[in-house]
C-alpha cells in the first residue's frame, strides 16, 4: 500500500502540473512565433485564455443533451486521475505492479476521449460529428502505440539509455503529436481549416466549459511530455535535482516539439496510417529489443 | 550510453528509409542516415582518441551528408523525374519486413557472432540491418536512383559493421573506399543521364529488352 | 623492375592516349605496348620459376605468388590478343560510323584503364586494395559494356554495374568479417594477406565460415557463378567484342583469384574442404544453369556468354576437387578457357561484322562469307565442347579424373549430363552457323589483318596446350596447387 505522504506528494504534484501545464502550452507558442520571426502573444496568453473564458457566459445548443453538459468535467477529471496515476508509477520502481498503473492511466485517458467525442456527435453539428470520427480515427491507431511503448519501458526500466527505450521514446514521441494535435496530424492553431480534428470536435463549447476541455488539453500534454522525459532522459528523476531539472527537460522537449511542428508539412488525414503505422513498428522494434535486453 | 543514442537514431533512420515514398525523402533521410554515420565516427575518435577517426568523420559528412545528397538532388532536378519512387512492396509491409530483417539480424550478431559485449553486438545487429535493408530497397523500389542510394545504404552498414566490430578499417583503406565510393556515384551519376536519355524514364522494372 | 613496367605499360599507354589523335596509329602502339607486357610477364614467369617459385614482397603493398603469376599471364595474354583485335575492329566501326573518332580514341582510353586495374589485382598484397581495384574494373568496364549507347547496352550496362556493385559490396562484408577475426583473434590488425595469412592458424573457424560464404556470393557474383550470374549474358553480349573477350577471358578468372587468396586464409582454421564444399555447390549450379540455357539461346554471343558460365563452373568444380588434383584441372582449365572463349569472342564480333546481326538466325554459312573466321570459329568449337586435341580437352578430363578420384560419383555423373547438354546445344548452334546456307545477296567478306593475328596468336595457344603442357606452367601450376592447399 501506498504510504501516506506520498499520496500527499504526488496529489501536490498533480496541483503544481495542473497549474504549470498551460505555461508549456504558451511556450510552445511562444517558441513557434518567434522561430517565424513574429512576435506573437506573451508566454502567458494560455492563462489569460482560461481566465477570459471562465468569465464569459455560456451558449449551449437547444438539442445539447446531458452528455454535453458533463462531458467538460469528465474530461478533465479523468485527465487529472491519469496524471495521478502516471505520477504513481513514476515514484516506485518499475515492475510489474507499476505497469499495470501505467496502462490504467490510458484507460481512464480513453474515458474522457470517450466522453468529449459522444460530446462532439451531441449537438448534432457537421463540424463536431467530423471532428469526433477523426479523433477516435487517429486515437485507434496512437493508443495501441502507446502501450507498446509502454512496456518497453516497464521492460527495460529507465536507468539508463537504452536501444529499445530510446525507439520506444521515438514512436512515443510520433503519439505525442498526435494525441496532443501537433502539426503533421492537426493543428491547433487554426479554426478554419477543414482538415481540424480536436477543433473541430470541441467547437459548440464556449464559456466554462471550454475552460475547462482547455485546460484538460494542456494537461493531457503535460502527461505525454512526461513520458517522454523517461524515454529520453532516463535516471534523472530522482531526489531533489529531480525537481531541479524538470522545468529543463520539459523545455527540451516542447522545443523539440515546436521545431517538428515547424519544419513539416500537415499531413492529409489518411496518411496519418503512414505515419502512425511507422512509430508502430519502431515501437515493435523497441519491444523486440526489449525482449533481447539491449 | 552516446552509442545507443547514435545507434537508434541510425536505425530510426533507416526505417525512415524503407518507408519513403517519394524520392526527396529517401535522399533526405539517407542524409539523416550519414548523420548519424559521421556522428557515430566522432563517437568513436573521441572514444579511441585517434586523430584519424575525427578525419573519417569529417569526411563521412562532407561526402555522405553534403556531396552525395548533393548530387543525387541534381540527377533529379536535370532528368526532372517524377517523384514516385516505384515501390514494388508498399511501406507497411516493408516495415513488416524491415522488423523480420532487424530481428534476423539480431540473431546473427548474437549467436554466430558470439559478441560479449552487449552494445557491441547491438552496433553489428545494427549494421547487418542496414546491409540488409539496402539491398532491400535495392530489389523493391525500381526507380534507378532509389537503387543507387539502396547501394549507399548498404555500404553505410558496411562501414558501421566495420567500425563497430573491429574498431574501424586501417586508416589509408578507410580513405580508398571513400574514393571508391565518391567515383561510384560520379559515374553512375553518368549512367543515370544515359538510360534517362534512351528509355525517357528511369524505371528499371521497365529495361526488358535483353531477355534468356 | 619487371613488376614495375607491368603497372607502368598501361599507365604509359593511357597517356599515349591522351596525346595521339588518330585511331590507326594509337591502335598500332597500343598493341605495340600490349606485345611488350606479354614479353614482361613471360620474362618475369621466366625469372620467378627459375628462383624456385618463391614469393616476391615489395615494401608490404605488392606480393606475388605463384597464383598472382599465373593470374597475370592469362591477363596479359589475352589482353594482348584484344588489344590486336581492337585495332582492326574499332577502325572497322569508324569507317562505318558507328562511333566518331573521338569516341574510339575514348575506348582505347577505358580498354587501358580496364586492363590496368585487372592487372594491379593480382599484385596487390592489402586484400582492401584488391577489393576496391575488383569494383573498378566493374566501373570501368561498363563504360565499355554501354559504349554503344543504345537502349540495349545501356541496360547491360546498367544491370551489370548494380549486380557487380551488390555483389562485391556483400564480398566487403565478408572481407571485414575476416579482417575481424585476425585483429580479434590472431591479434594481426591489417589487411595485408602476408600478415593475415601468418596468423590464420588462430582464425575463429565460426566467423571464418560465415565470411568466406559471403566471399563465394560476392566476388562469385563478378567470377559470374550462378545463380548470381543475371548481368554476364547481358554485358557480354552488349560489349564490344574484343571487351567480351576480355570480360570472359580475364575479368572472370580475376575475381576467382580474389575468392582463393581467401580460401587460402581460411584453410587452417576450417580447413580446404569447407571451401571445397562450396566450391562444388556453385560450381554444380553454374554447370546445371548453362547447360539448359545453351539451348534455348538465340543471340550468339549470348550463347557464348552462357558457355562462360558453364566453364567458370566447371573450374569451380575442379577446385571442388582440390584434394585430388582438381585445383591443377580447375586452373589450367582457367587458363584454357580464357585463351578459347576470347578467340570464339573474337570471332563472333567479326561474324557479327559480316552478317550486321547478333541473332543466329540470320547468321548462316559463315564458312563461305568469311572462310578464315569461319575455320577458326570450327576448330574453337571443337577446342570449347572438349574435343582432342585441344586444350580444354585435357582439363576437363583431368576435373572428371579428380571428381572420380575424390568418389563424388554422382556429381560427376551430373557433370557429364549437363557438360553434354552443353556440347549438343553448341555444336548445334554454331556448326548451323558456319556450315548453313549463305542468305541471300551476302558478298564474300574479308577479316581485317589484325584480326586474323589475334585469331592466330589465341589458337596457337589452344592448339599448342592441347599437344603438350610447357614445363614451366606444370610447375606454375603445381606451385599453385601446393599454395592453395597451404601444403
Amino acid at each position: 500500500m501506498m504510504p501516506i505522504n506520498n499520496l500527499i506528494l504526488v496529489t501536490g504534484q498533480v496541483i503544481l502540473l495542473v497549474l504549470f501545464a498551460p505555461l508549456v502550452s504558451g511556450f510552445i507558442r511562444k517558441i513557434k512565433n518567434n522561430l517565424r520571426m513574429r512576435k506573437g502573444p506573451s508566454v502567458l496568453q494560455p492563462y489569460y485564455n482560461v481566465q477570459k473564458l471562465i468569465s464569459k457566459d455560456e451558449v449551449i445548443s437547444r438539442h445539447a443533451s446531458w452528455i454535453f453538459l458533463a462531458a467538460p468535467v469528465i474530461v478533465f477529471a479523468s485527465i487529472i486521475c491519469a496524471l495521478f496515476l502516471v505520477l504513481l508509477a513514476q515514484l516506485g520502481p518499475f515492475g510489474n505492479n507499476d505497469m499495470a498503473i501505467l496502462i490504467a492511466a490510458f484507460f481512464v485517458l480513453g474515458l474522457g476521449r470517450f466522453f468529449l467525442a459522444l460530446a462532439g456527435l451531441d449537438t448534432a453539428s457537421s463540424f463536431g460529428g467530423m471532428g469526433s470520427s477523426r479523433e477516435m480515427f487517429i486515437s485507434s491507431f496512437a493508443e495501441p502505440i502507446a502501450f507498446v511503448a509502454v512496456f518497453v519501458l516497464c521492460m527495460s526500466g529507465a536507468d539508463t539509455f537504452r536501444i529499445s527505450t530510446l525507439l520506444a521514446g521515438f514512436a512515443i514521441l510520433m503519439v505525442t503529436l498526435a494525441e496532443t494535435s501537433r502539426v503533421p496530424v492537426d493543428n491547433q492553431e487554426t479554426h478554419l481549416e477543414l482538415t481540424m480534428v480536436h477543433e473541430a470536435m470541441v467547437l459548440e463549447y464556449s464559456g466554462r466549459s471550454l475552460a475547462l476541455i482547455e485546460l484538460a488539453s494542456h494537461t493531457k500534454q503535460i502527461i505525454f511530455f512526461i513520458l517522454l522525459s523517461w524515454y529520453f532522459f532516463p535516471s534523472m528523476t530522482g531526489g531533489v535535482w529531480g525537481w531541479v531539472i524538470f522545468p529543463g527537460k520539459i523545455a527540451i522537449i516542447s522545443l523539440a516539439i515546436a521545431l517538428i511542428e515547424l519544419s513539416v508539412a500537415k499531413m492529409r488525414l489518411f496518411r496519418v496510417v503512414d505515419f502512425l503505422s511507422f512509430s508502430f513498428f519502431i515501437a515493435l522494434l523497441a519491444s523486440i529489443a526489449a525482449g533481447l535486453g539491449i | 550510453m552516446m552509442l545507443s543514442i547514435i545507434l537508434s537514431g541510425f536505425l530510426v533512420a533507416t526505417f525512415l528509409l524503407v518507408v519513403a515514398k517519394r524520392i526527396t525523402a529517401l535522399i533526405r533521410s539517407f542524409r539523416i542516415q550519414a548523420i548519424f554515420l559521421s556522428l557515430y565516427a566522432l563517437y568513436m575518435g573521441l572514444s579511441q582518441r585517434h586523430l584519424e577517426m575525427f578525419i573519417v568523420c569529417g569526411l563521412i559528412f562532407v561526402l555522405k551528408a553534403i556531396v552525395i545528397p548533393f548530387v543525387l538532388l541534381r540527377i533529379i532536378r536535370r532528368i526532372n523525374v517524377e517523384e514516385d519512387l516505384g515501390l514494388l512492396v508498399n511501406p507497411q509491409l516493408s516495415l513488416i519486413i524491415a522488423l523480420g530483417f532487424t530481428y534476423l539480424s539480431y540473431l546473427f550478431a548474437h549467436n554466430a557472432m558470439a559478441l560479449t559485449d552487449p552494445v557491441e553486438s547491438a552496433a553489428l545487429a545494427v549494421s547487418i540491418t542496414v546491409v540488409c535493408l539496402g539491398f532491400f530497397i535495392m530489389v523493391s523500389r525500381m526507380k534507378a536512383v532509389a537503387q543507387i542510394i539502396g547501394l549507399l545504404v548498404m555500404e553505410n552498414g558496411i562501414f558501421l559493421a566495420a567500425s563497430a566490430i573491429s574498431g574501424g578499417m586501417p586508416f589509408f583503406v578507410e580513405i580508398a573506399f571513400f574514393f571508391d565510393i565518391f567515383v561510384f556515384v560520379i559515374i553512375i551519376e553518368v549512367f543515370v543521364y544515359k538510360v534517362n536519355r534512351l528509355f525517357t524514364h528511369i524505371d528499371t522494372s521497365k529495361m526488358k529488352s535483353l531477355k534468356g | 623492375m619487371l613488376i614495375a613496367s607491368i603497372i607502368l605499360i598501361p599507365v604509359i599507354l593511357i597517356v599515349v592516349s591522351l596525346l595521339v589523335r588518330q585511331v590507326k596509329a594509337l591502335g598500332v602502339i597500343n598493341a605495340l605496348g600490349y606485345a611488350a607486357l606479354f614479353v614482361v610477364c613471360a620474362l618475369f614467369l621466366i625469372d620467378f620459376l627459375a628462383h624456385g617459385g618463391t614469393p616476391v614482397n615489395l615494401w608490404g603493398w605488392v606480393y606475388l605468388d605463384s597464383l598472382s603469376v599465373f593470374f597475370l599471364l592469362i591477363t596479359s595474354i589475352v589482353s594482348f590478343a584484344a588489344s590486336i583485335y581492337s585495332v582492326g575492329y574499332i577502325l572497322a566501326e569508324v569507317e562505318e560510323g558507328k562511333i566518331s573518332t573521338r569516341k574510339a580514341i575514348a575506348y582505347f582510353q577505358l580498354f587501358n584503364l580496364f586492363c590496368l586495374t585487372m592487372l594491379v589485382v593480382p599484385l596487390l598484397n592489402n586484400l582492401a586494395l584488391v577489393w576496391i581495384a575488383i569494383e573498378m574494373t566493374t566501373l570501368i568496364s561498363a563504360f565499355l559494356v554501354g559504349f554503344h549507347n543504345v537502349k540495349e547496352s545501356i541496360e547491360a550496362a546498367w544491370k551489370y554495374i548494380i549486380i557487380c556493385s551488390v555483389g562485391i559490396t556483400f564480398a566487403l562484408l565478408g572481407v571485414i568479417f575476416f579482417y575481424y577475426t585476425s585483429s580479434k583473434d590472431a591479434g594481426v590488425k591489417s589487411l595485408e594477406w602476408v600478415s593475415m595469412l601468418s596468423g590464420s592458424g588462430m582464425f575463429d573457424p565460426k566467423i571464418v565460415r560465415l565470411a568466406l560464404i559471403f566471399i563465394l556470393v560476392g566476388y562469385g557474383t563478378k567470377a559470374g557463378l550462378a545463380p548470381m550470374h543475371n548481368w554476364l549474358p547481358d554485358a557480354h553480349s552488349q560489349a564490344l567484342s574484343p571487351i567480351s573477350g576480355l570480360l570472359s577471358g580475364v575479368l572472370l578468372k580475376i575475381s576467382l583469384y580474389a575468392i582463393l587468396r581467401f580460401v587460402m586464409l581460411a584453410n587452417l582454421s576450417v580447413g580446404y574442404a569447407f571451401s571445397a564444399k562450396l566450391f562444388v555447390l556453385f560450381g554444380l549450379l553454374s554447370v546445371a544453369v548453362a547447360g539448359t540455357f545453351i539451348l534455348v539461346q538465340k543471340d550468339f554471343k549470348r550463347l557464348l556468354a552462357y558457355s562462360s558460365v558453364e566453364n567458370i563452373g566447371l573450374v569451380s568444380l575442379g577446385l571442388g576437387f582440390g584434394a585430388f588434383g582438381g585445383i591443377f584441372a580447375g586452373l589450367l582449365h582457367a587458363f584454357n578457357h580464357a585463351v578459347t572463349k576470347a578467340l570464339m569472342f573474337f570471332c563472333a564480333g567479326n561474324a557479327v561484322r559480316a552478317y550486321r546481326s547478333n541473332s543466329m538466325d540470320k547468321m548462316q554459312g559463315l564458312i563461305k562469307v568469311m572462310p578464315f573466321t569461319g575455320i577458326v570459329l570450327f576448330l574453337g568449337l571443337f577446342a570449347l565442347v572438349g574435343m582432342p586435341p585441344f586444350s580444354i580437352f585435357i582439363s576437363k578430363l583431368l576435373i572428371l579424373i579428380s571428381a572420380f578420384q575424390a568418389k563424388h560419383y554422382l556429381i560427376a555423373i551430373i557433370i557429364l549430363v549437363f557438360v553434354g547438354l552443353a556440347f549438343a546445344g553448341l555444336l548445334n548452334h554454331i556448326s548451323r552457323i558456319v556450315l548453313g546456307n549463305v542468305p541471300q545477296g551476302l558478298p564474300v567478306q574479308k577479316e581485317p589483318l589484325s584480326s586474323k593475328l589475334a585469331l592466330i596468336f589465341l589458337g596457337t595457344f589452344m592448339l599448342g596446350l592441347g599437344l603438350s603442357l610447357p614445363k614451366a606452367l606444370v610447375d606454375l601450376l603445381v606451385n599453385c596447387q601446393q599454395l592453395i592447399l597451404g601444403k
